[in-house]
């Protein structure tokens, strides 16, 4: 290689870098000037009035999450609405107000409610079904029912009689405690 | 996903098991329609050729099966549709759901003929005979209509929030549930009240009224006969668990709530639809047909037979609806 064409190689390459030092230089003066503003702008907007916050309170009568699917997942309402099984409705029998959780399929299986009456109570449910239920009433007494699907269970709680417990086997109860007493 | 498809593998099995042997009876099938949303109720038209199909995206379609297209889409109005029923001459059709009206449309134009206002929303609607709509809503009222002019007939308390309805074709009786009843459609004076379990998912009648068929969420569906109030058969869906206790762990079976029900109108031939997406066939009256294969990955909510038997329509929480080739039995 002659020594002309080296020293001509080694200005190229010089010329090559400051070029690229230069475009460098300029992508990052871009991207300050463009973020400056934005990063300025809660600081010239705090003197003025506030369009939102975090301490925002949202009131509305019901709220449903959707997963990733579009299926309605979880529900607050006031009221909520009535359990759908197998795609139709059903009636709850009352006014409800509270969380539900529904499965993929769309059938209700956990509640936190509250009704109209007074009560406040929390379930859990197998697919059409009510298995657990833990409830208290608005004075005088709580309960908690544990059923199967063969209708066997356990039903404890207190009342103004005082403390109860129940097992049922096959939808007949077949052992009390207080023995003989009769549940509320 | 996975997990779901691994725990179904042996109905998988089973079905392919079906397909490579047509002697089995595995129908072939073929998807018609896709909702976003439950399938909530599928009806054919009384000559077989015309499906209606509701789901709780809303949507209302009339498909034909002869080009598989669903060229006409309707709505109950805002919400959910929930129950779809053609007139006995096939020339309308009815539409309850989450608004507390019944919607009548002209089958062929799709056109709305009548907005029927209800007491509360519905789930359940029939017709019975000549163009007499009858609607039954959550408020316990089971209310008939004259379809085309939209006035009340008359209207009766049923003790109970109507879920499910269903008319025979001869023989003048409704059947209602909640609580499975039998209704008079003449004098709408309650008839029998059978003794079957609670949560009922679904009732039809045979052609001939004098058998009927209710799916219970219990996991077992049962064929009535009518005249004797007493049950002739039934089908079980049942699926194995392992439970685990301090002695080690169990094998058991438990029961599979039984979603979807339909009957043939000679009333040989039960078809249950359960909410792992598992169909149940079952001959009766001494055809002896029983097999059960996987036809949807979700619960089987809506399901109907043409008259002969020899086409099964089933919907499903997994969106889709199905059309199964049932001419095998003929």
């Amino acid at each position: 290689m002659c020594t002309s064409c080296a020293a001509r190689i080694d200005r190229l390459e010089h010329r090559a870098r400051r070029d690229r030092r230069l475009a460098l230089f300029a992508l990052a003066a871009t991207v300050v000037a463009l973020v400056a503003p934005l990063r300025a702008t809660p600081a010239s907007a705090a003197s003025g009035p506030r369009v939102a916050s975090t301490d925002s309170v949202l009131r509305v009568r019901g709220l449903v999450v959707v997963d990733g699917q579009g299926h309605d997942r979880v529900f607050i309402g006031a009221p909520l609405p009535d359990p759908s099984l197998f795609g139709k409705r059903r009636s709850r029998g009352g006014n409800y107000s509270g969380i539900l959780l529904l499965d993929a399929n769309g059938d209700e299986r956990s509640g936190y409610a509250t009704t109209d009456s007074g009560q406040v109570m929390f379930t859990l449910d197998e697919v059409g079904r009510m298995v657990a239920n833990f409830m208290a009433q608005p004075a005088g007494g709580v309960r908690l029912n544990l059923t199967d699907e063969f209708d066997n269970g356990i039903r404890l709680g207190t009342s103004r009689e005082g403390p109860f417990l129940d097992f049922v086997k096959a939808g007949k109860s077949v052992a009390q405690l207080p023995g003989g007493s009769k549940l509320p | 996903m996975i997990a779901r498809a691994l725990a179904l593998l042996p109905l998988l099995a089973m079905h392919t098991l079906g397909a490579q042997l047509p002697a089995s009876g595995v129908p072939d099938s073929y998807t018609l329609q896709s909702h976003r949303g439950t399938v909530t109720d599928v009806a054919f038209s009384p000559d077989g050729g015309t499906l209606a199909i509701a789901g709780t995206d809303g949507r209302v379609s009339l498909c034909t099966l002869a080009s598989r297209k669903c060229a006409i889409t309707m709505r109950s109005g805002e919400g959910e549709s929930y129950a779809v029923a053609f007139s006995r001459d096939g020339h309308l059709v009815a539409i309850v759901g989450e608004q507390a009206e019944a919607r009548v449309m002209e089958t062929v134009t799709g056109a709305l003929l009548r907005r029927i206002p209800l007491t509360s929303y519905s789930t359940a609607v029939a017709f019975a005979g000549g163009d007499t709509l009858v609607v039954g809503t959550q408020d316990e009222w089971l209310s008939a209509f004259d379809a085309r002019k939209g006035h009340l007939i008359r209207r009766w308390k049923v003790g109970a929030p109507v879920v499910v309805l269903a008319s025979a074709i001869t023989g003048s009786r409704l059947a209602t549930g909640g609580p499975l009843q039998l209704w008079s459609e003449v004098d709408s004076v309650p008839m029998r009240a059978l003794r079957a379990p609670g949560g009922l998912t679904r009732v039809a009648f045979s052609d001939d009224g004098r058998l009927a068929c209710s799916a219970h969420i219990r996991g077992v569906t049962y064929l009535w006969d009518l005249e004797r109030g007493a049950i002739l058969d039934s089908l079980v869906s049942v699926r194995e668990v392992s439970i685990a206790s301090a002695r080690g762990t169990v094998r058991d079976t438990v029961r599979v709530a039984m979603s979807s029900m339909a009957l043939a109108g000679d009333g040989r031939l039960l078809v249950a639809g359960d909410a792992r997406g598992v169909v149940h066939m079952a001959g009766t009256q001494g055809d002896t047909l029983n097999i059960a294969f996987l036809a949807h990955f979700g619960s089987i909510s809506a399901m109907a037979l043409d008259r002969r038997g020899t086409t099964l329509v089933t919907g499903s929480s997994d969106g889709t609806v199905k059309v199964w080739d049932l001419s095998f039995r003929r």
